[in-house]
């Protein structure tokens, strides 16, 4: 029983299929093509808006040296909410939840800010490991934890992506769970379990995108550091 | 907790970036940004006589 909650994190296949492959591959069909009209059909105006205001605010506190990884960051953002969001339908499996599928897109994502750095400016990249102004005998100590909290960067990427659709999903199984088991014992409690149920799941929509930006944001102050 | 499984990461790893680097930016680049239009007066302009400044 404690383990079947579990079970929608399993990676289903389908006639020797593994979903989440097709979970990865789908979501791009709500991407449509753009023709080269004036004015588009309202889901294409829609994503067009949010590709524009969302590239304007994520280019503003960077310089211009990280302009250029605009459209790569851009990518990400539109890669894990749109997993995100499609997680969240009923029935649906969710590839962001597997900590193999956030680590493969973290890790690779970490090394290049690092790549960039110790390539364009190594002598400030390097200098991100003392902070300035630190007392002499707190030198060795500060240098090891500022090279510590360095390397551990792409696992708390990772593993808050995962961490947090993780917690989401088994949170709304466990009180719909709850709601349907109450609903024959206790009418008036499985109606407010429900409205709960409701609520949490209005929480989950904006968790899906917040986390979504979350990664895009904490990736582009990397990049910040290090061009 | 089968999420936290890696077993095929390699796997996973591939066909995600395969999905990511191949898939998605022809689709996000494609959209285009015209200007906006100016709006034109409504006024017709009044031009002055010209009085060729040469002769």
């Amino acid at each position: 029983m404690t383990l079947s909650f579990f079970d929608q994190f399993l990676s289903p296949t389908l006639f020797g299929i593994p979903l989440i492959a097709l979970a990865l591959l789908l979501p791009w069909t709500l991407f449509p093509a753009p023709s080269s009209r004036w004015v588009n059909s309202r889901l294409l105006t829609l994503q067009s808006w949010f590709i524009n205001r969302f590239t304007q605010q994520l280019l503003l506190p960077l310089n211009m040296g990280g302009h250029k990884w605009g459209p790569y960051i851009l990518l990400v953002m539109v890669f894990l909410i749109s997993i995100n969001m499609l997680g969240l339908l009923p029935y649906t499996f969710t590839p962001t939840t597997q900590l193999s599928v956030n680590m493969a897109l973290a890790v690779p994502v970490w090394l290049m800010t690092v790549i960039i750095g110790l390539r364009k400016n190594p002598t400030a990249a390097l200098g991100h490991l003392l902070p300035e102004g630190t007392p002499v005998p707190l030198i060795p100590a500060l240098i090891l934890i500022e090279t510590i909290s360095l390397f551990i960067r792409p696992l708390a990427l990772g593993v808050r992506l995962t961490a947090n659709l993780t917690a989401g999903h088994l949170l709304i199984q466990l009180i719909a769970t709850a709601a349907f088991v109450l609903l024959p014992l206790m009418p008036t409690v499985a109606i407010l379990t429900t409205i709960l149920l409701f609520l949490l799941t209005l929480l989950e929509v904006a968790v899906a995108m917040i986390q979504a930006y979350v990664f895009v944001l904490l990736l582009s102050l990397y990049l910040q550091e290090n061009v | 907790m089968p999420q936290l499984n890696p077993s095929p990461w390699f796997a996973i790893m591939v066909f995600s970036w395969f999905v990511f680097l191949i898939f998605l930016p022809p689709k996000i680049m494609a959209h285009t940004f015209p200007n906006e239009p100016t709006a034109q007066s409504t006024q017709t302009l009044k031009t002055k006589s010209w009085t060729w400044p040469w002769h």
